[in-house]
């Protein structure tokens, strides 16, 4: 009876070296370009067929206009002599000389 | 060094109790009367309340209760009134250089008033019934006319003065304007059109003081003062007519580097 022994010398059953895969790298800065550019493309499709479903837009678009900050008010030029006259003149012109008699019923005791 | 903290946390203490806050007179009896009126207030509830129960029962126990809470009430009424007058008195003062002779004769009317509440203060609650009560309470209400008129006037008449007193302030700042070298000549035929605001003014003032004069035979009280005070009101909006005027020569005048 014939037996088949492998030897580990045969041939056959030893690690054949295998060809490297060399990956060309222009080839693959192409294609990643290639597919970048097509996603955009199709994003740019998606965006432009949204904004053609939604009515147009008849509102003004909002823009916020920075309130300007008055940090330094002109001051009245009023010369010192005059302001506290002025100012005393005010005060007596604001005041309001209020000192009403009391809400009394004449008719207790009738 | 702890003797030094101790002094440090207590000096400012020590410095606020040797400067009492001063409290004017008006202050004083303005509080006075505060306290008062809302005595009679309470008083005058109680008096409705058992006014309300002599209408329903009329019994001579429901008399009395409505007569001693009547006396009452009128009593703290009296001391209200009384309070409010001390007050009056004194709020007159501030301004009564600018008519010495009206503000003078309305505080004697004002003292005379005050000296009648305080023998009223003794009497009424020596009244014991209720046909002397409605006497007294006939001759009060003849007399608060009176007290009314001297009350409105004298009210009127301390407005008067304290705008009189304005006016008094923007001459002197008018005068003071007319002698600055620094105001341009235009300006000072600007100052001499405002004469004819003051005579406005003037017009204002007396036309208010007109009003308190007691007409003859006046048996009721017609109350002149809403109308005084619009008078008073219309002369204070020429007094800050003027005085913005007045402001307005300065700016220009001295704004401009002349």
């Amino acid at each position: 009876m014939e037996t088949n022994i492998i030897s580990p010398d045969n041939p056959l059953i030893q690690n054949v070296p295998q060809p490297k895969i060399r990956i060309n790298s222009k080839y693959l800065i192409f294609t990643s370009l290639f597919i970048l550019s097509l996603l955009l493309l199709i994003l740019s499709t998606i965006i432009n067929n949204q904004k053609n479903k939604l009515p147009p837009d008849s509102t003004p678009p909002v823009t916020t206009t920075p309130i300007p900050i008055i940090t330094d008010i002109p001051k009245i030029a009023i010369p010192t002599e005059y302001q506290s006259i002025i100012d005393q003149i005010n005060g007596e012109i604001r005041t309001q000389l209020e000192f009403n008699p009391p809400q009394i019923d004449e008719n207790i005791g009738l | 060094m702890f003797f030094l903290i101790i002094l440090l946390i207590f000096s400012p203490h020590a410095v606020l109790a040797q400067e009492p806050t001063p409290v004017d007179q008006f202050t004083q009896y303005k509080n006075d009367y505060t306290y008062q009126y809302n005595l009679y207030q309470q008083d005058y509830l109680k008096y409705l309340e058992k006014k309300d129960v002599y209408t329903k029962y009329g019994s001579v126990s429901t008399e009395a209760d409505k007569l001693n809470t009547a006396k009452t009430a009128i009593n703290t009424r009296n001391l209200a009134l009384r309070s409010y007058l001390q007050a009056l008195q004194v709020y007159l003062d501030k301004y009564q250089t600018y008519d010495q002779i009206n503000t003078d004769r309305l505080q004697i009317e004002i003292q005379n008033w005050i000296n009648w509440f305080e023998e009223q203060i003794s009497i009424v609650p020596n009244i014991n019934n209720s046909s002397d009560l409605t006497k007294w309470v006939e001759d009060f209400k003849t007399k608060y006319v009176d007290i009314q008129q001297t009350i409105y006037s004298a009210l009127v008449y301390n407005q008067i003065n304290q705008k009189k007193f304005t006016q008094n302030l923007l001459t002197i700042l008018t005068e003071t304007i007319k002698q600055d070298p620094n105001i341009k000549p235009e300006n000072q035929l600007w100052i001499s059109n405002l004469t004819v605001r003051t005579d406005l003014i003037d017009t204002n003032l007396k036309e208010a003081a007109q009003l308190t004069v007691k007409k003859p035979y006046q048996n009721k009280f017609s109350n002149f003062y809403p109308e005084a005070r619009n008078l008073i009101s219309s002369a204070n909006n020429y007094l800050r007519d003027t005085l913005n005027d007045l402001k307005i020569i300065i700016i220009k005048s001295f704004s401009n580097g002349n």
